[in-house]
């Protein structure tokens, strides 16, 4: 008697062949696909590079003219150098961000450049081969290509995850990623198919909440293609402005003329937490609560209570602040009005 | 053989063949006609293979997610990280990994393929090899998984190199999830796991290892190799992964399920080599009540095959009998005098804990022409012990009770493993005359030793203090010791831990010179090299340090001793207290006493048995015995309190480590 087991591995084996003969000779190689997905990614180097900040990361190039897809990140807080595949050299300017995806749009002068298309249907699946390329740890210097490294994917899920103790912004979808991808570096890197097809962006590091662990895992391209398309078609309000002269302090804003306190600013790079808010102020006839962080005043990213006081310095004290807060895993837009 | 059966294996080896072709890219395989397929392709096969042979298992997976946890524990993973299980009954059954029950939790919630979730009670569980079966209530029959692979677990059926798949559940969804990889190894942990090098996040642990095919190979469980790490999570996601085989969960599945838990199995035998991976198998000693005593297994018996494999060393013997559970029969076969012996040795879970003996003599072997002779002889004898009114300096030792005396290891081994306070006879000769001594030990916990036979006193001049150093090692050392050339013997050697931010090793060991040259005893003083605190890498450092002092003086290994200026009387408990229990439970064969203060709060180290193979004591200054004690006595450590202890006191003690 013949086992069941016997028959179901035998049927299988027998599926796994008869695909294989179906097969024409393939013409595409994975050596060919790589090679394509490197020369779509760009190496992008900006602010950063103390206290264990690394002033670089990755990103990939969306349309010929030299729109570039990135992770929105601390790099970003000047405008950045992007190095090509070619090892050709450019200023680039910020198109504009989508702060729930922490995604960025950049864009350089450059014509005619290779570049992914980022489609809205993507046939990902939960053990599909992947290539991941990025420019992991700054390896590659100069002129050099980008890395590319090969895994799987291990999971289709929902992001549920750490920075520090924070939880992130964004909850959608995302592809873990059976290949240890994330790392210093990598976020904004492309992850493609074995066809070469964009799957995905690699994210920023980190840790699971339910776990504790590293996560590996790329946002997928059918969700960050909206948001491309937006801030290139100018849609999007959180587009970077040239710097706004700064006014004199008594006709700025400040903390006291929007009614809030924020947590005492005594590190680097302190958040621009809230920490009270004052009875019959702005802040408190818009809602905003202590806990709140501030994420961008007026489209533009507040990085540090620092960088928020100078915008606020921007701001003539008689206008209404539009502010973008996240509130626990929220993102929120709030207007305060003096 | 059924006609049938061999037609199938022999298509399947032509498929097989035809899989190799594949991946070398073009060829031809047995009369096919020649597949070519391109590396794009041929991965988005096996993609496509991984999914089907994951949607075999993937009805019997399911997520435990722990409710309530008491938090407690190190370890970067979670303590309440969710994980997979599998179902492997019909009526509710859950087979999961002890994650989930490393914390008490208020509940375990089971979400099942189809989303529905359940709470789970713990029926058994297998700590041996870190395995729990769940219940839940289910009214509509669930799907198991089949548990009769083939046995991949021997080293003769198993395919290294295979490609194999871990699956479980992952996130809010529960949404399928695998990692490929290969079959590493088998016969890894003392022969109770199988390998992998897919990377295993805490969320697989639990979950299946499957193959190609969707056959279950195995359990994934939470492990690191002996040593490898503190926590048993530490070696998730790093490509080393651990797997129960399939044919031992069949096995044992009955006896869970009976709600019967399972324990690694204990035989009580004790080496006579000094080191598991020296060769030899005799037998130095057997504990008392313990399995192979009561199989009749003797000191001096020589094991020449356990379970039906031979052994060469007594780690063979380790490794072997590592796959037992308490409970297990293991057959042993043994070499007695010129006798060989069959006996089967039932095992148990626990052996009643150490409770070494002493007699109160310092021996050695004499030497014929420059060599160690067999002949073990009493060098000197301890005032106020049992031996000191029946055994003089020179008596030549020749058998406790029934066993030939030929080395002071295997001597020293039989005193720490005999009973409590019973009368023994050991047989000397005396000017060229045989006779007996009969003699009651006393326990070492008992008998801490005031002073040092006369012949063990040095009256030379004092000793000097130099710095020593490891020479990768940052931590600030000096060294109280006779010059090298000097002509000493046996002697013992205190390892110093100093407090951080303290004063400098060479100023606090100038108090030491007088009684240290004195006791002979040197003296090593170490600093930690950060000024707040002991790190735990500093551990190994430490026992480094005192590994090389041992090599360079004259030192006897089993007068080594780890103290802080805190086990002295009148001075504080400080971290590095602490510290010097961490290291010498952790470091047991390279240190057989720690004093420290009753006042040190205890480092967070796991206890292990008291082995005599690596004995270890403590001396603890103060006025009752610290909370932290107790179970340390039960795990068979003998336990000295003392309320006054000085410099000399210390050293007396630890000179005298060596004594039997």
């Amino acid at each position: 008697m013949m086992s069941n087991r016997l028959a179901i591995r035998i049927a299988l084996t027998v599926i796994f062949v008869l695909s294989l003969q179906a097969i024409v000779v393939a013409q595409t190689s994975l050596e060919k696909v790589s090679r394509a997905a490197q020369s779509r990614v760009v190496k992008i180097y900006g602010a950063g590079g103390l206290g264990g900040l690394e002033a670089y990361q990755s990103g990939f190039l969306v349309s010929p003219e030299g729109h570039i897809a990135t992770t929105w990140s601390y790099v970003l807080d000047v405008e950045p150098i992007v190095v090509l595949d070619d090892g050709r050299r450019f200023e680039s300017t910020i198109v504009g961000f989508e702060p729930t995806l922490e995604l960025a749009v950049l864009k350089i002068e450059a014509g005619d450049v290779p570049y992914f298309q980022v489609d809205a249907d993507t046939t990902a699946q939960w053990g599909d081969f992947v290539l991941a390329v990025s420019n992991l740890f700054g390896i590659a210097t100069g002129n050099e290509p980008a890395s590319v490294m090969q895994g799987t994917i291990a999971s289709l899920s929902s992001l549920s995850a750490r920075r520090g103790t924070f939880k992130t912004p964004y909850q959608g979808d995302i592809l873990v990623l059976d290949l240890v991808a994330n790392n210093p570096g990598a976020a904004g890197g492309a992850v493609v198919d074995a066809k070469g097809q964009l799957i995905g962006m690699l994210g920023k590091e980190l840790r699971d909440v339910g776990t504790g662990v590293w996560l590996n895992y790329a946002l997928p391209a059918n969700t960050l293609r909206q948001a491309i398309g937006d801030i290139i078609a100018g849609r999007k309000s959180s587009v970077a402005e040239s710097a706004a002269a700064m006014l004199p302090r008594d006709q700025s804003h400040n903390y006291e003329t929007l009614g809030m306190v924020l947590i005492p600013d005594v590190l680097e790079k302190t958040p621009a937490y809230v920490d009270d808010v004052l009875a019959g102020g702005a802040a408190e006839k818009a809602e905003l609560r202590p806990d709140d962080l501030l994420l961008m005043v007026r489209g533009k990213r507040v990085s540090d209570q620092g960088a928020l006081r100078e915008l606020l310095r921007t701001i003539d004290r008689r206008d209404p602040v539009e502010l973008t807060i996240q509130r626990g895993t929220e993102i929120l837009p709030v207007t305060l009005r003096p | 053989m059924n006609p049938l059966l061999a037609n199938m294996n022999r298509f399947e080896i032509a498929v097989r063949g035809l899989l190799l072709a594949i991946c070398l890219g073009t060829a031809s395989a047995r009369g096919q006609e020649p597949v070519s397929v391109s590396e794009t392709d041929y991965r988005i096969l096996i993609s496509k293979a991984v999914r089907q042979a994951a949607e075999v298992v993937l009805p019997s997976i399911v997520t435990i997610e722990q409710v309530g946890t008491a938090a407690s524990g190190g370890g970067e993973v979670a303590q309440d990280a969710p994980t997979s299980g599998v179902v492997v009954s019909s009526d509710g059954h859950v087979l999961t990994s002890s994650l989930v029950v490393q914390n008490p939790s208020a509940s375990l919630l089971v979400t099942l393929a189809d989303g529905t979730r359940k709470a789970a009670r713990v029926i058994a569980r297998d700590h041996h090899r870190e395995l729990v079966l769940l219940k839940i209530e289910s009214d509509t029959p669930l799907t198991p998984v089949s548990l009769k692979s083939p046995s991949i677990a021997a080293p003769s059926n198993a395919r290294i190199g295979q490609t194999v798949i871990g699956v479980g559940r992952y996130g809010t969804e529960s949404s399928p999830m695998v990692s490929r990889g290969v079959l590493s190894a088998v016969g890894r942990l003392d022969g109770i796991a199988i390998q992998t090098d897919a990377r295993v996040s805490p969320s697989l642990y639990g979950g299946p290892l499957i193959d190609l095919t969707g056959q279950v190979l195995g359990i994934l469980i939470p492990a690191v190799a002996e040593g490898g790490a503190e926590n048993i999570t530490d070696w998730y996601d790093s490509g080393i992964a651990f797997a129960i085989p399939t044919e031992t969960i069949a096995k044992n599945l009955d006896r869970l399920i009976a709600g019967e838990s399972i324990k690694a199995g204990v035989i009580g035998i004790v080496a006579r080599t000094q080191d598991p991976y020296d060769d030899g198998t005799e037998v130095a000693t057997v504990r008392v009540r313990s399995p192979a005593e009561e199989a009749g297994i003797r000191a001096g018996d020589v094991i020449e095959s356990v379970a039906g494999h031979s052994v060469r060393r007594h780690l063979d013997i380790k490794q072997w009998l590592g796959s037992f559970d308490a409970g297990d029969t293991v057959a042993i076969r043994l070499r007695r005098g010129d006798e060989s012996l069959d006996v089967d040795v039932k095992l148990v879970e626990t052996i009643p804990p150490l409770n070494p003996q002493r007699l109160g003599l310092v021996v050695k072997r004499l030497s014929v022409d420059g060599d160690e002779g067999s002949q073990v002889v009493v060098d000197s004898i301890v005032p106020g012990s049992p031996a000191e009114s029946k055994f003089q300096v020179e008596d030549e030792l020749t058998k406790v009770g029934k066993v030939d005396v030929r080395d002071v290891q295997s001597l020293r081994r039989l005193l720490l493993t005999a009973q409590d306070e019973a009368p023994i006879s050991v047989g000397i000769r005396r000017g060229g005359k045989d006779s007996t001594i009969e003699i009651t030990p006393v326990a070492v916990s008992k008998s801490e030793p005031a002073e040092l036979p006369e012949s063990l006193e040095n009256t030379g001049k004092p000793w000097g203090i130099e710095e020593f150093k490891l020479p990768d090692a940052a931590n600030a050392s000096a060294i109280l010791a006779p010059k090298a050339d000097a002509d000493f013997n046996r002697l013992g050697l205190l390892m110093i831990l100093l407090n951080p931010g303290g004063s400098s090793p060479e100023k606090s060991l100038a108090a030491w010179v007088e009684p240290a040259t004195r006791t002979g005893v040197v003296v090593c003083a170490v600093a930690p090299t950060d000024n707040g605190r002991w790190k735990p890498e500093e551990i190994e450092t430490v026992s480094r340090l005192a590994a090389l002092v041992v090599k360079q003086h004259r030192i006897d290994p089993a007068a080594v001793a780890i103290a802080t200026e805190g086990g002295m009387s009148g001075a504080d408990a400080g971290p590095s207290d602490a510290m010097a229990i961490a290291v010498a439970i952790t470091e047991k064969r390279t240190f057989s006493g720690v004093a420290v203060s009753a006042k040190t709060r205890p480092p967070a180290v796991r206890v292990t048995e008291n082995d005599p193979e690596s004995p270890l004591q403590f001396l603890i200054t103060g006025d009752e015995l610290p909370p932290w004690s107790a179970p340390l006595k039960q795990a068979g450590y003998p336990i000295l309190l003392s309320k006054e202890v000085d410099a000399k006191r210390m050293l007396v003690w630890t000179r005298l480590l060596q004594s039997i």
